[in-house]
C-alpha cells in the first residue's frame, strides 16, 4: 500500500516535471510573435510598394526584413528558458518558413512579373497563393510532428486563404496574407505567451 | 518499493530532486543549471550533487562552453539515463496497475 502511494507520487511527479520541459520548448510564442509581427509589417509594406507601382521592390522588401527577423531570432535564443542557444527543429522551421516567404516573393518580384507579361497583379496573386500553401504545408509538417492538432487546423485555415487570394485583384493578396498572419499566427503567439507557466 | 524488479531500482531514482531533474530533461531535452534550479526548487549545493551523482552514474551528459565570454553549463540526458529511465516509469505504472487490480477483485 505504502509502495503503491509512494509510486504515484511519484508518477505525478514525472509528469509535472516532464510537462515544465516540454511546455520550456513548445510555448516560445515569442517566435510566433516576431515572425507574425514581420510578417504583418511585410504585407502592409508590399500594398504599399504595389499601390505606388513599385511592385518590383516587393522581394527586396521581404529580404530586408527577413534580415530582421534573423536578428531578432538571435535576440530570442538568449532569453530561452533552458537557457540553451539552440534552436529547436520547430523553432527552426518557422525561421526556415519566413527565409521561403522571402525568396518566393524575390523570385516572384524578379521572374513572375516579366512572365506574367508584366502584369504585376497576376504575378502578386502567384506569390501570395505559394505563400500560403507554404506556410499552411509547414504548419501541417510541424503539427503532425509534435502532435499538435491545433496546429493542423490552422493549417487548414491557410489553405482556406487561397481561395480568397484568387479570386481578388491582385493588389489585395497582401492584405489577405497579413490577415493571415494576424489572425493564424501573431494571435496564436500572443495567446501561446500568455499563457505560459510562470517559471519560479 | 524495492529490488524485486531488478535494475530498474536503482538508488538514482530514489531521490525526489533527481526524479525531477531526469524528468525535465527528458521533457525539455536539454537545460542549463539555473534553468534546473528554477524548475526543482533546489539550492545550488543539492542540486550541484544530485547532477554529479546523475552524471557519475552515466545517466546524464554535461556540456560545457562560452557564450558571450560567460560561462555555460547545459546538461542533457544519455541514451542510457534515457533507458533506465523510461524502465523506471514502467515498473511505477506496473506497481500502480497491480495495486488497482487488487482493489477490484
Amino acid at each position: 500500500m505504502e509502495d503503491t502511494q509512494k509510486a504515484f507520487e511519484q508518477l505525478t511527479l514525472i509528469r509535472e516535471m516532464l510537462e515544465a520541459g516540454r511546455s520550456s520548448l513548445k510555448n516560445r510564442g515569442g517566435f510566433y510573435v516576431l515572425w507574425g509581427g514581420m510578417s504583418v509589417l511585410g504585407t502592409g509594406l508590399s500594398y504599399l510598394l504595389a499601390y505606388l507601382g513599385l511592385p518590383w521592390a516587393i522581394g527586396l522588401l521581404w529580404l530586408g526584413l527577413w534580415g530582421l527577423g534573423a536578428l531578432g531570432t538571435r535576440a530570442l535564443l538568449r532569453r530561452q528558458p533552458t537557457g540553451v542557444s539552440e534552436q529547436t527543429w520547430a523553432d527552426k522551421a518557422v525561421g526556415k518558413l519566413w527565409l521561403g516567404y522571402a525568396i518566393i516573393s524575390a523570385l516572384g518580384g524578379v521572374l513572375q512579373i516579366p512572365l506574367a507579361g508584366g502584369d504585376w497583379q497576376t504575378a502578386m496573386t502567384g506569390i501570395f497563393s505559394t505563400m500560403a500553401a507554404l506556410t499552411a504545408l509547414i504548419y501541417w509538417a510541424v503539427g503532425t510532428l509534435l502532435e499538435e492538432r491545433w496546429l493542423k487546423n490552422l493549417s487548414w485555415c491557410w489553405c482556406s486563404l487561397l481561395l480568397p487570394i484568387n479570386l481578388v485583384p491582385g493588389i489585395y493578396g497582401p492584405l489577405i496574407f497579413g490577415a493571415g498572419i494576424l489572425f493564424f499566427e501573431f494571435v496564436p503567439g500572443l495567446v501561446l505567451l500568455r499563457g505560459r507557466r510562470p517559471r519560479s | 518499493m524495492n529490488s524485486d524488479s531488478g535494475n530498474v531500482l536503482d538508488d538514482m531514482f530514489m531521490s525526489r530532486i533527481r526524479i525531477a531533474i531526469v524528468s525535465l530533461l527528458m521533457g525539455a531535452g536539454s537545460g542549463e543549471f539555473t534553468w534546473l534550479r528554477q524548475e526543482t526548487g533546489a539550492s545550488d549545493g543539492n542540486l550541484g550533487l544530485h547532477l554529479r551523482k546523475l552524471e557519475d552514474a552515466g545517466y546524464i551528459t554535461v556540456e560545457k562552453s562560452f557564450v558571450d565570454r560567460k560561462p555555460h553549463t547545459s546538461y542533457a540526458m544519455s541514451a542510457r539515463g534515457r533507458q533506465a529511465f523510461l524502465a523506471y516509469v514502467a515498473y511505477l505504472g506496473r506497481v500502480v496497475a497491480a495495486d488497482s487490480e487488487n482493489k477490484t477483485h
